[in-house]
């Protein structure tokens, strides 16, 4: 899965709760969380839900693109790639095929921190997720034949998602300049001539090396009980594993310490502007702000600078702004798609105003509370799902340490302060560098 | 590895418990008396409601209104959030986000829907609100001109992209000038034509209560989601229900057709032929037969090109069917160089699936994956709201998901090769794709006689 789509979605939905009457954060309501460190090092969490007949699991690996050595861009992802490529007991595309058997979904995806492998199955099928996982984890088989195939594939994968698409390479140039120096300099998807030369032995080492049940965290939500999944965890997942994790020098970024604008002429219909911000490494608070501040800023259509760009002065066709935040380092971006080749500059220069009119001008009682409420149903719909609420549950495990922290999103979307978004524009934007991307079409001959 | 579990043997699988027949939830459907079907589905597990208003588009097609009228729907939709007599658009988004809420309005070829959600505190006022945005809009003649040109520039960036093209063109070539062939986004030249007279025309003919249905999903109860219906739509008359058009027949196009997006790299690929309309006798045999053909991840299709060949990040089949016509087409984006290989192993392989029958393995695999996912399929009260309001567009049986594990689980392999063959036809097929035709259609001349086609 395209990690930049993923990583979206997940912040657009990690956070909780909902408002003044309701009831589901309560202490009553709490998502409940069980969790146990089995003999093996495997941290555990179960999530019981019996209001549905299906339950939902997660294998959430410590090792992404930023374990990945100069030379081998893109190892982790093609990794993922061959978890599902055979192992003792289960032929090539096994996991799909027993799976389906058991009327089930599942899927994996690469990040930048981690790799997460998932299944959704009606309850009574459980035990086949453990069986598959736990034999892939210890018994993987890899044929440099299928090391080959799966290299096309995600060379391919590249291509349509990249090399392709409009626009693909922004991503590459804006990690090239914002997260340089840092374990995150490289998309996930890697490079190509990285991903030619991977080896065989290199896969093996790479297996060795992070696929550990002490670099492991098991998430189970649904129609389940407790003692079944200790049960299972017991009999599938016992075994430890000798050797050591490679230790993990995570770097940060250099900061920038100018603005830079860099003009690519490329086969696009319309121009686009990139504009991107570093920030520092993971915060749970901050995360949440930014998410309110780019809702308040350009993420909806009574946002302010879409009311300027697209209503008023129909500049601009399309805006969205994101965070991308790992456990290192941070970026946020804005992205604008507009028709008027000549018109760059007035954006950029009603961008700044609408930014500083954030600490000169007001944030009026109804405007933030807006934007609350809007965060709030996106947290709300994200939970609506099994298999959302399980993965969050991993995420704010591998990054606070404990999954009852989205229990707490409510809490602290509700505290934020005009305050707070102040700060956090003086501090990430006013007194800071950027980096602007600007595509043009190309002229054509 | 050391310490092995010494009493765990992983060379046998752990029991597949077999499918359960899953009950369809519970739901309550009311007539009201002019006509409007309400659906409800109850759910008080998260403080929302979300509501879907749906018009049949009976034969509304964009291309009733004019020649040229492609994208007139769909503009409509836009519309109906840019200003009620109460409110301009500005202040009408400004209150849906302020409420915690989530409008989408949208047109396509059978319907048109408008969906919302939010905090169930709010609901009420969303209603209000939503209620005013469909039955009075104001259809401003600024607000058109906005988004007509808004539209015009999204077109151009839509022209970036191989995969809209190649289904433009595959459109083009199958549903060959039906209305089903124009986007309904609408082209450069049928956008220029549209006007504000048209749209309202277009709005008068959908408000028809007899065509109308509405469900209320979530933390809401059945009383409180009909007197709703009955306070703001139980004025509207009903009107003479329209003639419904006729099924549209579509005649073979058997050829290689490529649309050019100069400089390319991977090629978008839409290979299939005429298909089959929405309500038929087939439906569950269709979509049992396309699982294996293409529809899952390990597919004939996807499991050929992608695990054997290696020549592309995903292939699949689907059955596109609509009220009055469908098609069958396998998509996939391939290397330039690929572009013919990738054709000759998806003929043989339609080649194989019409010609013999299905392994006992695949025939198990799919009864146990289509029956046995059924549960999944009903996991949201969204999910199950959208399968109730489908059976109803579509007049399709009543009982059709009480039966649907069942009848999935006496499915024979004779029955999907019957199946693939009355729906299959391998010497039917059409190459649709969008590339950079100086470096593929030399390639593809291999395949057949190239007609290059503008889209």
């Amino acid at each position: 899965m395209n990690a930049f789509i993923m990583l979206q979605k997940l912040t657009e939905s990690k956070f909780n709760k909902s408002k003044k009457n309701v009831n589901v954060f309560c202490n009553s309501n709490k998502i409940p969380f069980f969790e146990f460190r089995s003999e093996s090092g495997i941290d555990v969490i179960i999530s019981q839900d019996k209001s549905r007949e299906i339950v939902t699991t997660g294998f959430l690996y410590k090792v992404g693109s930023r374990n990945e050595l100069h030379g081998q861009k893109g190892i982790a992802h093609l990794f993922e790639h061959l978890m599902f490529q055979g192992s003792g007991n289960i032929p090539k595309m096994g996991h799909f095929k027993f799976i389906q058997q058991a009327g089930g979904t599942l899927n994996a995806f690469t990040m930048a921190d981690y790799t997460a492998y998932y299944e959704q199955v009606p309850s009574h099928q459980l035990e086949t997720c453990f069986w598959l996982e736990s034999d892939r984890l210890y018994d993987l088989r890899l044929t440099e034949e299928n090391l080959q195939n799966q290299k096309d594939v995600v060379i391919e994968e590249r291509m349509q998602n990249y090399d392709n698409a409009p626009y693909g390479l922004a991503l590459f140039k804006l990690f090239e300049n914002l997260m340089r120096g840092s374990s995150y300099e490289t998309p996930t998807i890697g490079l190509p001539v990285d991903i030619k030369d991977f080896s065989l032995t290199q896969a093996l080492e790479f297996h060795n090396n992070y696929y550990r049940p002490d670099n492991l965290i098991i998430a189970v939500s649904g129609n389940v009980e407790q003692e079944t999944v200790e049960e299972y965890i017991g009999k599938y997942f016992s075994t430890s594993k000798s050797g050591e994790i490679p230790t993990l020098n995570l770097k940060d970024y250099i900061p920038l310490v100018e603005d830079k604008l860099e003009v690519i002429e490329s086969n696009v219909a319309l121009p686009g502007l990139f504009i991107g911000y570093q920030l520092p490494g993971f915060d749970f608070k901050r995360n949440i702000i930014a998410d309110i501040f780019n809702e308040l800023l350009i993420n909806s259509t009574s946002s302010r600078l879409y009311r300027k760009l697209v209503y008023q002065k129909k500049l601009v066709t399309d805006l969205t702004s994101h965070l991308i935040s790992w456990q290192k380092c941070a970026i946020v971006t804005q992205r604008f798609f507009y028709p008027d080749i000549s018109s760059r500059n007035i954006i950029l220069e009603i961008f700044d105003r609408e930014i500083e009119s954030f600490v000169s001008g007001d944030i009026s009682e109804r405007e933030l509370e807006k934007a609350k409420n809007k965060k709030l149903l996106s947290v709300f719909l994200g939970i609506s799902t099994l298999l959302v609420k399980n993965l969050q549950a991993l995420y704010y495990k591998f990054y606070l340490n404990d999954p009852n922290n989205i229990n707490e999103l409510y809490k602290i979307i509700e505290s934020v302060t005009a305050d707070d978004i102040v700060n956090f524009v003086n501090e990430n934007f006013l007194n800071n560098h950027r980096y602007i991307l600007n595509y043009i079409p190309e002229k054509k001959s | 590895m050391k310490l092995d579990n010494l009493m765990l043997d992983r060379s046998i699988p752990p029991l597949a418990g077999k499918p359960k027949d899953v009950k369809f939830p519970d739901f309550k459907e009311v007539k009201t008396d002019n006509g409007i079907t309400i659906l409800v589905i109850e759910d008080n597990r998260l403080p929302l409601v979300s509501s879907s208003i749906v018009f049949k588009r009976g034969k509304y097609f964009d291309s009733y209104y004019g020649e040229d009228c492609a994208g007139l729907g769909s503009i409509m939709s836009e519309l109906i959030t840019l200003g009620t007599p109460r409110f301009n658009g500005e202040e009408l988004s400004e209150r849906i986000d302020y409420l915690g809420a989530d409008v989408n309005v949208s047109a396509n070829f059978d319907a048109f829907i408008v969906n919302f959600v939010s905090l169930s505190k709010n609901f009420s006022e969303l209603f209000d609100l939503v209620q005013e945005m469909i039955l009075q809009p104001v259809f401003d003649e600024k607000e058109f001109l906005r988004e007509k040109s808004k539209r015009l520039n999204e077109i151009i960036a839509y022209n970036d992209d191989c995969e809209y093209l190649s289904t433009l063109l595959f459109n083009k070539v199958i549903y060959d000038r039906t209305p089903y062939s124009l986007p309904l986004t609408g082209t450069n030249s049928s956008l220029r034509e549209l006007s504000v007279t048209k749209v309202k025309q277009l709005h008068s003919d959908l408000i028809n209560p007899g065509e109308m249905l509405i469900s209320f999903i979530g933390d809401i109860t059945a009383d409180e989601s009909i007197e709703k219906v009955e306070k703001y739509f139980s004025h509207l008359n009903r009107s003479d229900l329209k003639s419904e058009s006729e099924k549209i027949k579509l005649l073979p196009k058997a050829g290689v057709y490529l649309t050019n997006k100069g400089g390319a790299v991977q090629a978008s690929m839409k290979i299939g032929h005429r298909g089959i309309e929405k309500k038929s006798e087939d439906f569950l045999k269709i979509k049992f037969m396309n699982t294996i053909l293409g529809g899952s991840f390990t597919s004939r299709i996807n499991h050929n090109l992608r695990e054997v060949n290696g020549f592309t990040y995903g292939a699949r089949s689907f059955f596109i069917q609509r009220r009055y016509a469908g098609d069958f087409c396998i998509e996939t984006e391939v290397k330039n160089d690929l572009t013919a290989p990738a054709c000759e192993q998806v003929i043989k392989v339609l080649r194989e699936f019409t010609s013999e029958k299905i392994t006992e393995d695949e025939l198990e695999l799919t009864k146990n994956y289509i029956a046995g996912s059924f549960p999944l399929q009903l996991e949201t009260p969204q999910s199950i709201s959208t399968l109730l309001i489908n059976l109803r567009l579509f007049d399709m049986e009543k009982d059709f998901y009480d039966n649907y594990v069942t009848e999935t689980l006496k499915i024979t392999s004779e029955e999907v090769l019957e199946t693939a063959r009355k729906y299959i036809n391998p010497d039917e097929i059409s190459y649709c794709l969008a590339g950079d035709v100086e470096s593929i259609s030399g390639l593809m001349e291999q395949i057949g006689e190239v007609k290059i086609i503008q889209v």
